[in-house]
């Protein structure tokens, strides 16, 4: 595997009372007990079951499929264990130090969250939790640590992987996410089948927060960006929220972005761009890729297009997300420069990807977009290679991702399996 | 604090109330804030060595915010056009709301100067591509938004 399942930073905090001071601490300590924890779920998902068996078993017993059991196959019969019940000797001891901080905490309804937290890890309440997420009062402590994310089950993209995240809310970083949200979402966007689309945009809650510490998958594949829950009725009922992530962003660039930025783009080029114009301009790229999937819950994509689907909607979320940039252009909201910043950072992610996840066999099939992405600009003529250099057309640029936006869009509202796949084999 | 942006062209457009507010927000650096700022600069100095005095510095900086900010304020007030007549709805000017379709998006928004311009909340500055693109057409007119990067075709909707 690429790396460890947990990563601790050390941000400039902003001024914490003592009592926060201890239940962040608490906090933090029950977040480095995820890893062991997301180690042996792994362990656990190599069941050895194709799709077919598990499909067919499926009929009968519908937790198969469930996002939080744990399937196995013993003496020729497939069975199901709740996470909660499977994994209790791990999720104790994680419990104990949520309630720990929910005893001491000074602002009561991030204690009766921290509680509903603990109780989903112990009971399988997940949806208690994040409904308790999503209408939690802005506070300065931040925390998710029940398994969501389920981009680990390479068979159904179903089965969700524990996960945690700790830390502060970045005051300027959340009103500039909050800025750009205003802008974006209060638009009317058009939807290809509007029957088809799910309208959440009215229930977005977006922050960006200083990370303290991440375990589990997000910590593995350092995700910049979230955008939860996952589960489309739950998103219609209570609505979404975004949340950014200042310091994994700096960790990619240093060490996925920036190595390929020098590498592909000219001296005089790369010269226009600062450090932090790169900073900035991925931290957009995911904030708008994040805010774009609001307008893309179209609500039978997934079980049409199947182990596609998160492909097409991961690369649509981020090819909107960048058309919705454009808006922001013509309003005076961002600059050219600033565009271009987001560009050159994804181009560069996208070689990255393209060269370290995609050809391993810890391959993640939502980064199976990022190639498209390039592929598409190359074959447009939008990017050009002259031997090892890539020279970008920017305005050409934004033409293609015009026309990618619009097949991609199609493909969730009204595309088949194959539809998808044929558009996927064209360019992967 | 109402958003300042580098002057391109001869005219600062203010609504009234645009008006007042930046003559309100200049008094208040000028006369509080200035106090405020040399006292903090004083009670700084107090607690000794400057080479190593964060809340010297932290003062010293915001002392620079301010003045800035109020050399930009006055050069924009001196050269301020207010808005005074009621825009009728045969065609965009500044002070007009407008719905457009642009890019498959329905929004609406009111043009102002560049002084009170906040996409955020629904001001759009006369001096942005859009604003400038939109400034004269008539309701049912599309024209055309160019950027060196972007270029969209805008339909104007309706003008309030």
């Amino acid at each position: 595997m690429s790396s460890q399942p947990l990563l601790q930073f050390k941000p400039k905090l902003p001024k914490l009372s003592k009592t926060e001071k201890v239940v962040l601490k608490l906090l933090v300590d029950a977040g480095k007990l995820i890893a062991p924890l997301y180690l042996e779920q792994e362990k656990q998902a190599e069941h050895g079951l194709s799709k077919e068996e598990m499909e067919k078993a499926s009929q009968k017993d519908a937790s198969i499929l469930s996002p939080y059991t744990v399937v196995e196959k013993k003496n020729g019969q497939i069975t199901t264990t709740p996470y909660h019940i499977k994994y209790a000797k791990y999720l104790q001891p994680i419990a104990k130090k949520l309630n720990e901080a929910a005893d001491i905490s000074e602002n009561k309804q991030f204690g009766i969250f921290l509680r509903l937290q603990a109780k989903a890890l112990l009971e399988g309440s997940y949806e208690d939790a994040i409904v308790a997420g999503i209408k939690l009062k802005p506070y300065i402590l931040d925390i998710s640590i029940i398994p969501v994310e389920h981009l680990d089950d390479k068979l159904f993209y179903g089965k969700a992987s524990y996960q945690a995240w700790i830390g502060t809310i970045d005051v300027e970083g959340t009103k500039r996410l909050n800025n750009y949200k205003s802008i974006l979402l209060s638009a009317r966007r058009e939807a290809i089948i509007p029957s088809e689309r799910l309208d959440n945009n009215g229930k977005v809650k977006a922050k960006t927060i200083d990370i303290v510490l991440l375990s589990g998958l997000m910590a593995r594949k350092k995700f910049v960006g979230v955008n939860l829950p996952m589960n489309l009725p739950i998103v219609e009922k209570y609505g979404s929220e975004i949340t950014i992530f200042n310091q994994t962003n700096d960790l990619r660039i240093k060490e996925q972005i920036l190595p390929i930025f020098n590498q592909i783009f000219p001296k005089e080029f790369r010269e226009g761009f600062t450090l932090e114009d790169l900073r900035r301009g991925y931290l957009r790229t995911i904030s708008m890729h994040e805010l774009a999937h609001s307008f893309l819950y179209y609500k039978n994509a997934e079980k049409h297009l199947q182990e596609f689907f998160l492909i097409i909607d991961e690369l649509a979320a981020t090819v909107l997300g960048f058309r919705m940039a454009g808006s922001l252009i013509l309003k005076e909201r961002i600059t050219s420069k600033q565009l271009e910043s987001m560009l050159v950072t994804f181009i560069s992610r996208c070689i990255y990807s393209l060269e370290n996840d995609i050809n391993k066999q810890s391959d993640y099939t939502y980064l199976r977009g990022n190639p498209i992405f390039v592929k598409y600009l190359f074959e447009s003529g939008a990017l050009k290679k002259t031997g090892t250099t890539v020279t970008p057309n920017f305005m050409k640029i934004f033409l293609s991702l015009h026309d990618l936006s619009e097949i991609l869009e199609s493909l969730l509202a009204s595309g088949s399996r194959s539809d998808a796949e044929f558009f996927i084999k064209k360019y992967v | 604090m109402v958003k300042i942006v580098r002057k391109k062209s001869s005219g600062v457009y203010f609504t009234p109330k645009g008006l007042t507010s930046a003559r309100e927000e200049l008094q208040t650096l000028k006369g509080e804030k200035r106090r405020q700022i040399a006292e903090r600069i004083q009670r700084a100095r107090e607690y000794g060595d400057l080479a190593e005095n964060s809340e010297y510095d932290a003062a010293m900086e915001e002392q620079t915010f301010v003045e800035g900010r109020i050399a930009e304020l006055e050069n924009l007030l001196k050269e301020a056009k207010v808005i005074t007549e009621a825009p009728n709805n045969d065609f965009v000017v500044i002070g007009s709301t407008v719905a457009i379709e642009m890019d498959g998006e329905e929004s609406e928004f009111t043009i102002v100067g560049r002084v009170e311009a906040d996409p955020s909340k629904k001001r759009i500055s006369n001096e942005s591509p859009l604003g400038s693109s939109l400034l004269g057409a008539k309701a049912g007119e599309v024209v055309e938004v160019t950027t060196p990067i972007v270029r969209y075709k805008c339909k104007v909707l309706e003008i309030k």
